[in-house]
């Protein structure tokens, strides 16, 4: 934890210093030497005012007791040359009754206590008191006892003062009962007074008040009360608690406003973002990403999560307007850990440990047991038989038990693993297993040798216990030329199938070098070395490992045994079944036939190499103390080489095996001029940025496969095989140019106004329609800093309202021209016609209005605030449909607009405070709503009505959502589902054109297409917090949803019922319910094969898409610092806990937050939970 | 220090704020309107862009299964009609196209969508020529071959989704209270405006047959004396197979309901139709005239396939260059063999090792039990598929041509297992390139595919003969090319009662057996209203899709279902065909 709360403080310090840096006078002249000989030359400026301009211009950092403070706005005159700061200072408090101490770099301003003896007694009366002195020793710590470096030790009303070393410790000699001022930067000063103790503990609370919190901003960064926008921030501290490989998956539940959707668990997934609702139809929702400054491209995943300080994520206009056309989707923007000038050089270190696991919460209730799958196939077969082909139940029977050795398309599923009596049916009349039928059995395989069948376990041969290292190593110290961050990380992932693995080396440095006054150069270089493995063949579909776990009968085997029950060997170990009927008299297995996923995995080959590396440079040239320039030169290259390879051996889809070799490189380069002005005039202080920045983005592809493969395992590369089956390369640009500027102004930090202006450029637009424009204005309101406003447990109350615009080019590139795929024809060149192009299409624009309260209460306990806000988004890029007789079915257009507006609450609260006890919560949520308000008229043929017969919206239907004017975002569109009529068929409504009339039927082709409910949450966020007593602490965040409908397609997949081609597949456990006679239940049809059709698209498989998900649980132990010191360490902590607790929906299996818009399937790979040990010292 | 700064790092700034330095993306991945321009050189690759397009691959990009060109338009009228599978795991066209079921899903815009973009090639390439007088002989003859292409397309999509009474109740008559007997497609031309696509109709058919003609006469005008590089692109004699084509379809059209000859007549000089030329035709014979006329034209330029190229293990209906094709898709290189599963030969070449017709997907197409059983044992092609009574024999019977033992060999199976993993009735017609059945599928897949072959231009005439010039005329016709060309020993011999009898129960038997897996039945069975039955005793298509049509009607599955989101919920003016709910309207067929 003492790297944390000590970055923290240096992020402070910094924001402090750029605070006061911001609004220095102009009126003064300072200079300081090189031997640190200072001249100021101020006139009738404030004590405060010239403490700032030796701020600025100097490392000096001031502290002021709440007594000094008030002294502040007193006027002074300082004319002095060339001497050091004790002189300077002295002329600075002249005339006051304030003293000052300078222990290195900081400066602590107190006043003179008022009782102390007139100044003539003063003198003999010190002397007198130097030879009573006596020594104390004493460790200063923050309110979790880490211990503060650096804190300043002051025997009250002497110049006598020492500061803490590196563990917090301090001694000094005092007069008896002297009163000592202990105070650090960003905590409340605190006076004790001595007694005969000789050794002392001092603990230092925080200071919410001195200490302002900073926001990073675009460009910049702003303090939190000046700020006028909406901005969610997660620290590091966050971020180090989890075992991720990727950072943004820290940000769901813990940022208002953000919903994010993680597609799949796997090591290497990155998650995707809405940032207050899907702002378009048509172009991308994703927001944009910028790290340290610049727009990143370049993976998520090669950036070592322990290297971030901070995310930020601004919400609205006003701040997201300076980003200009790139911003319409919100922006987050991430933060790298920061350089350090101290010279003790400080090491962190810290190393997290997990065990993995699969979250069963992942995973469906489908039938685990041989017996019960087959008679419930059984079943299936035999209504089949009595009601279709009108058998008797003597035959039926019979006919049901014929079908397990015939192939899928007979209704059978080609294994019977049970070994039955001759002349007995598996199957008795009753429906129930044969008593007499043993599990497993013996058969003939082609080659004429028995072998022993028996089913395998899918699940469980599917998942693993994967074990997750990460160990990271931060080095951080300086001096006043040169400040450097270097840090080290390597993780290590085995994932929790044989299809997954990642491994990880990231490395990155980071220095700021002061060289002239007027020069100063930054570089920020990373690197990211990784290999990883994605074995997931056919992700995202029916057909992968993970919906083959949940899939593939409980009767089927995984390995072959021989007729002693052996599992067989061969030279790629165990010899798995390929369901090719090699094995069981010829008869093949109907799922994956020829195929076994779980071999496949581990002998095929996906893997990734991945190289990343990055390199920003920056030079900043102090022009005048108020104007400063910036040039920031960003390049960023990632390359990566994937081979993959089909196996040679079984089943015989490639006979002599295939590998495809491709290398993806990409490269941005990014290039800021950034022009920085400030001013201050009375209490006006006004900041204005100029900027013009250019990005470029390049990638390359370059594919080739081969087959007939001469060494499988020895030589996966091209060269290693011989029959060509594929070369081919390519490359995008992509290219966008902006101008802008902002002013930032503030009056007695007060009233805060901002404006932003920003005309953007992208190449993925005509050069006629290539530019846009776009405008912010905000203002904040500080109002508790009015003299007038005296509510005592209000400590800070600020209104804040903005209004901005962002544009959206994500549309993808050649979509204002027409293209055509180039093609061969007998060795000539021709040109199909691929899409249709407008010229005319330009910036999609986001007019975005956020207003809202945050408040700071009862001495920070309780801290939030409150937004509003309401986004048009107007010029859609829409895909404009057109019928596909003109040969083309869609073109881009601006046509349409849609809003999102809502709520967000974000709250944070100490709920006990006491020095052992500590106990904070954290809640956010956020209330959207995404309403499509128009479309364009070619897209309005469509009338979607509701159950009762009235018109919903006009619109168009795509997929299984409606568009329509005045509709909420993907509207769920489907056929409704009516219950089950007296024989047991599914019935759906159908709603006559002619005289509207609702009537129900079984024909499902008939049934009409309703309104079905909306896919979007009602309310979305996180709530978690910490409990904490003393060196113990408790760390816990939930992640929740509330409201809108998910399409549970795994749900109804598993609930289907065979049919020809389709057998061989499990069941959810729920068929179990179906309707019979007996049960004739409105919720489940009857089970019958071949009848296909329950299952089919309707609203009787959108489930409410409420969820909790315990994201992580943490419990942290503080090693005493005597402990650690004894090895030479500090900090040591060390803290387990579990990542991915569990998820409640309302289905097991059903996993909503897969998806945006509640489409779920159930192919992906689940999410891992881990079990973790983490450990983090400093030395 | 500030001397520095004002006089180079101001300045350096300054400019490089000012330097807009935003440029055009490259495309590289295809090819952009403007890179295309206006060269001779590139209206030549627009030009080809038709040709191109009978095998282009994954163009819409939504269901590369189906989308591999016109050969899956040809597996997909097959397995509507003549052609079952027996087994639908693997099977690919199974939806909607065999099993019949769901023909308002997204799979069943495929034919819909990749006609009318071969229209837009053509129209494209017609546009860019401009007015093909003004250009030389060559771009005349690139002209020709867009407007050959569009008829072919215009042609098929007419045929396919035209609505034809069916003989259930509630589909003829909702197709009668919605107006759309009659009406064939909507018509986009080089002269269509785009503004109008969301209101524009379905065309009567003698809207649509002149608006055919029209195009062929031009394109044979442009063609004259036109020898082409490749049988891919189109000649006279293709302009001629076409026509032959259309005739005929007219001819049956009138000859069956003559009321709308009349029509046609009645419509011969609306002002709409001026820019088309006039069919010329005032009866049912005249048509079948022209038809028997301009077949024969074809018919004395080729020769049909003699048994030896018919059963070729290397080049059998791979090859274009034999005397019996006329028009073809020719594949000859290596990049144009986009796929190996996602095409013709994965979908029904059994012999292909690489596909879903092997042996352990065996997702193999057969044919038509019935059909099979109406083939003489003296018909030389009969051995084309599998007889029930050799299937499963090991080792592979003498009398069948079949690659198979090859794979035994490469399989290293002595004993000719892969023969016994057939079922009967699978065929083997198209073989893979070179008899290749090795792995390496990029060659085994430069084949060519039969668009046009002469053979149907003789069937064309005996029909057209048998109506125009007397049953006999047509018998003799029909009698006289088996026994020369199919039949061992001249032993064909037919008694049919009537001239119908005649072209429907032995002409067309004769026709499909010929032109089995081609993609033609389709449009023979719909043009003569034959209804289809595929349950029946000892039937070969799967239990669960055995559907039998009314006879003397058009299957309900056979009048395609328009594409809803696509087309007829943007365009107004079109009113979709009835639903062919063939689940709904008619029976399930159970033994």
């Amino acid at each position: 934890m003492e790297d944390i709360s000590k970055s923290k403080a240096i992020t402070r310090i910094m924001g402090f210093l750029l605070l006061l840096f911001m609004v220095s006078p102009l009126y003064a002249k300072i200079v300081i030497t090189a031997d640190e000989q200072v001249t100021l030359h101020v006139k009738n400026v404030t004590i405060k005012q010239a403490i700032q301009e030796i701020e600025r211009a100097s490392d000096y950092v001031f502290l002021f007791t709440d007594e000094a403070a008030r002294e502040m706005s007193r006027t002074t005159s300082v004319e002095v040359n060339e001497d050091d700061i004790q002189a300077v200072l002295k002329e600075v408090f002249a005339g006051t009754d304030l003293s000052f101490t300078v222990v290195e770099r900081q400066i602590t301003v107190f006043k003179e206590p008022k009782q102390e003896a007139p100044v003539p007694v003063v003198a003999p009366v010190v002397k007198l008191a130097e030879q009573q002195k006596k020594n104390i020793t004493g460790q200063v710590t923050d309110d979790k006892g880490e211990p503060i470096i650096g804190a300043n030790i002051v025997e009250a009303g002497t110049s006598n003062a020492v500061s803490t070393n590196l563990d917090g410790n301090f001694s000094i000699q005092i007069e008896d009962n002297a009163v000592l001022r202990i105070s650090y930067i960003g905590f409340v000063t605190q006076e004790i007074t001595t007694d005969n103790r000789q050794v002392y503990t001092i603990i230092l609370s925080e200071d919410r008040q001195v200490l302002e919190e900073i926001v990073v901003i675009g460009y910049g960064e702003q303090k939190r009360s000046a700020f006028t926008g909406s901005a969610s921030v997660v620290s590091a501290e966050a971020i180090d608690r989890r075992p991720v490989t990727n950072v943004m998956s820290i940000l769901e539940g813990t940022s208002a406003g953000v919903q994010m959707q993680s597609t799949s668990g796997a090591p290497t997934s990155s998650p995707s973002f809405r940032i207050r609702g899907a702002s378009s139809i048509n172009a991308g929702r994703d927001p944009l990403i910028v790290v340290d400054g610049v727009p990143y491209e370049s993976g998520w995943n090669n950036i070592n999560p322990s290297d971030i300080e901070s995310v930020t994520v601004l919400k609205d206009a006003a701040s997201t307007a300076i980003y200009g056309a790139r911003g319409g989707n919100g922006v987050i923007l991430l933060t790298t850990k920061k350089t350090s000038r101290d010279k003790d050089l400080v090491v962190t270190v810290d190393t997290k440990f997990a065990l993995s696991n699969v979250r069963t919460d992942d995973l469906y209730d489908v039938i685990d047991s041989p017996g019960d799958f087959y008679e419930q196939h059984y079943l299936a077969l035999y209504n089949y038989y009595q009601n279709v082909a009108g058998y008797n139940s003597f035959m039926a029977n019979k006919m049901a038990n014929d079908s397990w050795l015939k192939n899928s398309d007979e209704g059978g599923v080609g294994y019977l693993v049970y070994t039955v009596p001759e002349g007995q049916m598996l199957i008795g009349h009753n429906g129930k297993m044969n008593p007499n039928a043993t599990l497993g059995k013996m058969v003939t395989g082609m080659d004429g040798n028995t072998y022993y069948l028996q089913p395998d376990d899918w699940v469980k041969e599917t998942y693993n216990k994967g074990f997750r290292q990460d160990y990271n190593i931060n080095i951080r110290g300086g001096n006043e030329k040169l400040s450097v961050m270097a840090s080290g990380g390597y993780t290590n992932d085995q994932g929790i199938t044989d299809a997954a693995y990642f491994e990880r080396f990231t490395g990155r440095i980071k220095t700021v070098l002061n060289a002239k006054k007027w020069l100063r150069l930054s570089a920020n270089v990373d690197l990211a070395v990784s290999e990883y493995v994605n074995n997931t063949d056919y992700s995202d579909n029916s057909n992968n490992i993970f919906s083959n776990a949940n899939r593939v009968a409980p009767i089927y085997p995984i390995f072959i045994r021989d007729e002693n029950k052996n599992i067989l060997y061969d030279e790629n170990g165990m010899v798995y079944d390929y369901g090719d009927g090699k094995f069981n008299y010829g008869v093949s297995r109907p799922i994956n036939t020829g195929s076994n996923r779980l071999q496949e995995a581990l002998i095929q080959t996906r893997k990734y190499d991945n190289m990343k590396i990055g390199a920003q440079v920056a030079a900043d040239f102090i022009i005048t103390e108020d104007l400063t320039a910036t040039l920031n030169v960003s390049y960023s290259e990632r390359n990566r080489r994937y081979i993959s390879t089909r196996q040679p051996f079984y089943g015989t889809s490639f006979p002599g095996g295939q590998t495809s070799v491709s290398a993806p490189k990409s490269k941005t380069l990014n290039l800021q001029q950034l022009v920085n002005y400030r001013k201050k005039i009375g209490s006006h202080n006004i900041k204005v940025t100029l900027l013009h920045e250019l990005f470029s983005s390049n990638s390359y592809s370059l594919s080739g496969s081969k087959s007939n493969m001469f060494n499988y395992f020895g030589n996966q590369e091209l060269a290693g095989a011989i029959t060509l089956s594929s070369a081919n390369s390519y490359a995008n640009n992509y290219q966008s140019e902006g101008y802008g500027g902002r002013i930032l102004y503030d009056y007695k930090d007060k009233y805060n106004l901002d404006a932003s202006y920003r005309r953007d450029a992208s190449s993925r637009f005509h050069p006629d329609h290539r530019w846009g424009n776009f405008f912010s204005f905000g203002g904040a309101y500080v109002i508790s800093r009015e003299d007038f406003f005296n509510v005592s447990w209000i400590d800070e109350l600020k209104v804040k309202v903005s209004f901005g615009q962002n544009g959206n080019d994500q549309i993808g590139d050649h979509r204002y021209i027409d293209t055509y795929d180039i093609e061969n024809l007998d060795g000539e060149i021709a040109v199909t016609f691929r899409n249709r192009g407008n010229k005319k299409i330009t910036w999609e624009t986001r007019t975005a209005i956020n207003t809202g309260i945050e408040f700071d209460l009862f001495k920070g306990r309780l801290r939030g605030g409150i937004d509003y806000y309401n986004n048009k988004t107007t010029n859609m890029l829409a895909s404009i449909s057109v019928p596909y007789s003109l040969g083309y079915s869609s073109y881009y257009d601006n046509v349409g607009s849609m809003r999102n507006s809502g709520f967000e609450i974000d709250l944070h609260a100490d709920i006990i405070r006491t020095k052992d006890f500590k106990w904070s919560m954290f809640f956010n949520t956020s209330l959207n709503k995404s309403q499509v308000l128009q479309l364009a008229e070619e897209r309005k043929g469509e009338t979607l009505y509701n159950l009762e017969g009235q018109e919903v919206a006009q619109g168009y239907s795509s997929g299984r959502y409606f568009y329509g004017e005045g509709l909420e975002f993907r509207t769920w569109y489907l056929k409704k589902f009516a219950g089950v009529d007296g024989e047991g068929s599914a019935m759906w409504y159908v709603r006559d054109d002619k005289t509207g009339e609702v009537s129900t039927t079984t024909v499902y082709s008939t049934a009409t297409y309703f309104a079905c409910g909306s896919s979007q949450p009602k309310m979305h966020g996180g709530f978690g917090g910490s409990i904490s007593w003393k060196s113990f602490e408790l760390f816990f965040t939930f992640v929740y949803r509330l409201g809108g409908y998910g399409y549970d397609s795994g749900y109804a997949t598993l609930m289907g019922a065979p049919y020809n081609g389709h057998t061989g597949y499990n069941f959810h456990k729920d068929v179990k319910h179906s309707w019979s006679l007996e049960n004739q239940t409105n919720e489940f049809a009857r089970w019958q094969y071949d009848d296909r059709y329950f299952t089919s698209a309707s609203d009787r498989w959108l489930t409410k898409a409420d969820y909790l998900s315990l994201q992580n649980v943490m419990l942290s132990y503080r090693v005493p610092s005597h402990v650690g010191k004894r090895v030479g360490i500090s900090g040591l902590t060390v803290s387990a806990g579990v990542d991915n607790v569990f998820f409640l929906s309302h289905r097991k299996g059903f996993v909503p937050s897969r998806n945006f818009d509640g489409n779920v399937d159930f192919g992906y790979f689940p999410t891992i939970a881990r079990y973790m040990l983490n450990l983090s010292f400093k030395f | 220090m500030k001397k520095i700064v004002y006089t180079y790092i101001l300045p350096s700034i300054l400019v490089l704020f000012l330097t807009g330095c935003i440029k055009d993306s490259i495309a590289t991945q295809y090819a952009t309107g403007d890179q295309i321009g206006g060269s001779e050189s590139a209206l030549e690759s627009m030009a080809n862009s038709t040709a191109a397009f009978m095998y282009s691959y994954d163009y819409f990009g939504t269901l590369s299964s189906q989308e591999f060109g016109y050969p899956a338009m040809m597996i997909m009228r097959d397995a509507l009609t003549d052609c079952p599978y027996v087994s639908t795991n693997y099977n690919h066209f199974n939806t909607p196209w065999g099993s019949l079921a769901d023909f308002s899903s997204s799979r069943s815009k495929q034919p819909w969508r990749y006609y009318y973009r071969m229209i837009l090639n053509a129209n494209n390439t017609i546009i860019a020529i401009g007015d093909p007088e003004e250009h030389p002989e060559r771009i005349q003859h690139f002209y020709g071959n867009a407007l050959a292409y569009r008829a072919l397309s215009y042609m098929d999509l007419t045929r396919l989704y035209e609505y034809k009474k069916t003989g259930v109740a509630s589909l003829d008559a909702q197709a009668e209270g919605d107006g759309i007997m009659g009406l064939t497609v909507v018509v986009i031309d080089e002269n269509f405006d785009v503004t109008n696509a969301q209101d524009n109709p379905r065309v009567p058919f003698y809207h649509m047959y002149r608006f055919i003609m029209t195009d062929l006469n031009r394109a044979e005008h442009y063609l004259q004396g036109y020898v082409r590089s490749s049988k891919i692109r189109a000649d006279l004699s293709v302009i001629e197979s076409l026509k032959a084509r259309m005739w005929l379809e007219i001819a049956t059209r009138f000859q069956k309901y003559p009321a709308d000859l009349q029509t046609q007549l009645a419509h011969e000089n609306d002002e709409e139709l001026e820019i088309y030329d006039k069919l010329g035709v005032t009866s049912a014979a005249e048509c079948y005239e022209k038809a028997a006329q301009y077949a024969r034209k074809v018919i004395n330029k080729y020769t049909p396939l003699t048994e030896q190229q018919w059963h070729s293990l290397t080049n059998g209906f791979n090859d274009a260059n034999v005397g019996s094709w006329v028009f073809a898709i020719t594949i000859n290189s290596i990049d144009a063999v986009q796929s190996r599963v996602n095409s013709f030969h994965s979908n029904c070449v059994t012999e292909f090792s690489r596909g879903y017709s092997r042996a352990q997907y065996h997702c193999y197409r057969m044919i038509d039990k019935r059909l099979y059983d109406k083939i003489d044992d003296d018909d030389w092609r009969k051995v084309t598929w599998i007889d029930p009574a050799d299937a499963g024999k090991k080792p592979t019977p003498e009398k069948y041509h079949t690659l198979l033992g090859r794979l035994d060999q490469i399989n290293g199976d002595p004993e000719g297992t892969e023969w016994a993993l057939r079922d009967a009735y699978v065929g083997f017609k198209f073989r893979p390139n070179e008899g290749d059945v090795s792995d390496d599928y990029k060659n085994a897949l430069q084949v060519d595919y039969p668009i046009i072959r002469v053979e149907e231009m003789y069937f064309i005439e005996a029909e057209a003969k048998a109506y125009a010039e007397g049953m006999a005329v047509g018998l003799q016709a029909l009698t006289q090319f088996l026994n020369a060309h199919r039949y061992k020993n001249a032993s064909y011999s037919a008694t049919p009662s009537d001239v119908d009898d005649f072209v429907d129960n032995f002409l067309l038997v004769q026709k499909r057996v010929e032109l089995w897996g081609e993609g033609l039945s389709f449009f023979d069975i719909k043009r003569r209203e034959l209804a289809i039955a595929r349950g029946y005793k000892d039937t070969n298509w799967i239990p669960t899709i055995r559907y039998n049509s009314v006879p003397g009607y058009v299957p309900s599955w056979l009048n395609l279902y328009l594409p809803i989101e696509g087309e007829t919920s943007l365009n107004k003016a079109i009113i979709p065909n009835p639903n062919p709910s063939v689940y709904d309207v008619y029976t399930l067929w159970v033994e």
